[in-house]
């Protein structure tokens, strides 16, 4: 039979296994709200953006945008994700135009679908605010490339738009123009930009990279080479945590609120979020509508998803009478005609398009108010697994000693 | 002569590549982007020879019936399949938040709900090996582990807020996890990298020269 320090020596694996599953569940279901603190590398980034947006309110001109490279797929978006939402949050709220492109296509989609995302949320808009380059390879001549000719580097957007057309490239020529350039990195890529984009042409790197990477970087932090690091998950927190304090500051949920309803009234229109016609109307509304007629333009929108709706419901019916109608001006009353003879129908159907549009309108701002703060409960759960992992580490190493000392 | 051009294009090429980083003059930086196009365009042909070649390497497994070669037939599949939804249905991108637009395809359905949950599922196995591994491997078996132990304990505690948490000591976790990363950890990243750095520029310069020729295919 083993002994008591034989047995704490092997503990099988599938109990390490279960007990670390267990542990990480359960900061995930109650969140236990640990305090984050604040460590140097983030920091840093921080206040460098910061700085530009200060120095612009200063001199009363835009902020220098960013370039955003993002290399990450599947695997490490859980860990790089909350820190690129964190990133353009900053950026978003400051007014930062930023800039991304892709060494993976894998990663395109994502910086296209993360940079939208925070954008509808936040209410920047498309070519004006933010702009996306997708896929982009070989990673080298478009890194040596942006430092001789951006333009040509670049091209077009992945809207199809081309880099003279975009408004936020107007002035963007080479890195000289543009403060600072992040790679979000769960590869080698950002060893690339420091040996070309900071030596050859001095151009400011922050990098977000996993946990795993993060001592690699260290060097080049010391060095300044690197302005910063997102250190991990733990980085991520400690970004949103200062965003988190930064919103209350500006009273940032309202805006959030009336940016996520132009979104939803929007797309419920049919009006699809990455069209021209969406980013021309969302400008429109949030940008150059007075604030008293905000709620009637939008009603506008709201009442063309609610006739869509209705549509759908009197399909079969309108299609029927469609085929019976003489000419287009009859064809176009038809809807109308078919609401005033049901008009008990149309009242329940506005009944229910509103708590439709309600509970999507919810959802999203629970899933907003959720994602920013995403990897503040990851690192919950990461905690809690440091702690048991140490605990299995001490177990073990006091069975080497018991045994030792028998 | 099947040797000798292979072998003189790398000269020619790396020298030119050496010489062009160290002349900024106009001219040579535009014969300079130039080349980079090439290898825009010669870097697009990986991709149908991978796709060649993971092809070969399946429908082999399959004909030889090779273990596990079920396998091969749901990659082999998978492969067409999303190539066929991406060209005939287009890559418009779907909010997983707010379906029924009309703007979703099944590409990038794939993608969101599919392809990256099973990619994050699989990373994060990473965090259970790592649990065992550093369960079986912390052994304070001589002076070297030990210290090795102990500055783990402290960046492990240090990483989490759990570190700060602890009394008396918690404020000085954090500052020495730092000291640590940026101390030692940097010293023995820095030894690591120029050693790389002097490997790298090494077998450059076999290759440049002629010396290495494993690329021709023979040792």
């Amino acid at each position: 039979m083993k002994s008591f320090y034989e047995r704490i020596m092997h503990i099988d694996r599938r109990i390490i296994y279960a007990i670390i599953m267990i542990v990480v569940l359960i900061p995930l279901i109650w969140s236990l709200n640990l305090k984050t603190y604040h460590t140097e590398p983030i920091t840093k980034i921080y206040n460098r953006l910061e700085q530009n947006h200060k120095n612009a309110k200063k001199n009363g001109v835009k902020p220098k945008p960013v370039f955003m490279c993002v290399t990450y797929g599947g695997s490490a978006k859980p860990e790089l994700h909350p820190m690129t939402r964190s990133v353009l949050r900053h950026c978003y709220l400051r007014g930062i135009p930023v800039i991304s492109f892709a060494f993976e296509p894998e990663a395109a989609k994502i910086a296209e679908d993360i940079m939208d995302e925070v954008a509808f949320e936040y209410g920047a808009v498309y070519g004006k605010d933010y702009a996306c380059f997708g896929f982009k390879y070989p990673p080298l001549p478009l890194i040596l490339g942006l430092g001789t000719n951006a333009k040509e580097a670049l091209k077009e957007d992945v809207r199809g738009n081309k880099y003279e057309d975009i408004p936020v490239m107007h002035g963007i020529r080479t890195y000289d123009d543009i403060d600072l350039l992040f790679d979000f990195s769960a590869s080698a890529s950002w060893m690339t930009w420091v040996v070309y984009a900071k030596s050859r042409f001095n151009q400011d790197i922050a990098v977000g990279l996993t946990g795993v990477m993060v001592s690699q970087a260290y060097p080049y932090l010391e060095t300044g080479q690197l302005v910063g690091i997102l250190t991990g998950l733990k980085g991520a927190a400690e970004y949103e945590d200062y965003l988190m304090k930064m919103e209350k500051e500006t009273e940032y949920s309202s805006m959030r609120e009336k940016n996520l309803k132009v979104y939803l009234t929007l797309t419920q229109a049919n009006i699809t979020p990455t069209s021209k016609n969406y980013v021309d109307i969302a400008e429109r509304l949030l940008r150059n509508t007075p604030e008293g007629e905000f709620e009637k333009k939008l009603k506008d929108y709201y009442d063309i998803a609610q006739n869509l709706y209705y549509k759908k419901y009197f399909a079969k019916e309108l299609s029927a009478r469609e085929s019976k109608a003489k000419n287009d001006a009859e064809k176009k009353s038809l809807l109308n005609d078919i609401l005033s003879q049901n008009q008990d129908k149309v009242k329940e159907l506005d009944y229910l398009f509103l708590k439709d549009f309600k509970k999507k309108y919810n959802d999203l701002l629970a899933t907003s108010i959720s994602e920013n703060k995403r990897a503040m409960v990851g690192m919950d759960a990461q905690a809690i697994a440091h702690v048991v992992i140490i605990l299995f580490i001490l177990i073990g190493n006091i069975g080497f000693f018991l045994s030792k000392w028998r | 002569m099947k040797t000798t051009i292979p072998l003189i294009i790398v000269l020619v090429g790396g020298i030119i590549g050496i010489i062009f980083q160290f002349i900024p003059h106009e001219f040579v930086q535009t014969i300079n982007d130039e080349i980079l196009n090439y290898f825009r365009v010669l870097s697009f042909f990986a991709l149908p020879l991978g796709i060649v070649s993971i092809l070969m390497v399946h429908t082999g497994k399959i004909r030889r019936k090779a273990q596990h070669w079920q396998y091969s037939i749901i990659l082999i599949l998978t492969i067409f399949f999303m190539i066929v939804t991406g060209f005939v249905f287009g890559t418009d991108r779907f909010d997983p938040r707010l379906a029924n637009y009309g703007w979703n395809t099944i590409f990038m359905f794939m993608f969101q709900q599919v392809q990256i949950p099973i990619e994050s599922t699989m990373f994060s196995l990473l965090a259970f090996y790592i649990s065992t591994a550093a369960y079986r491997a912390f052994r304070a078996r001589s002076k070297e582990a030990t210290i090795l132990l102990v500055a783990s304990l402290i960046v492990m505690l240090g990483q989490v807020s759990v570190g700060q948490m602890i009394p008396i000591i918690g404020d000085y976790i954090p500052v020495i996890s730092n000291w640590i990363m940026s101390n030692p950890n940097m010293a023995a990243k820095r030894g690591i990298l120029l050693g790389v750095a002097l490997g790298m520029l090494g077998t450059s310069l076999k290759i440049i020269l002629g010396i290495e020729r494993a690329y021709l295919g023979r040792a």
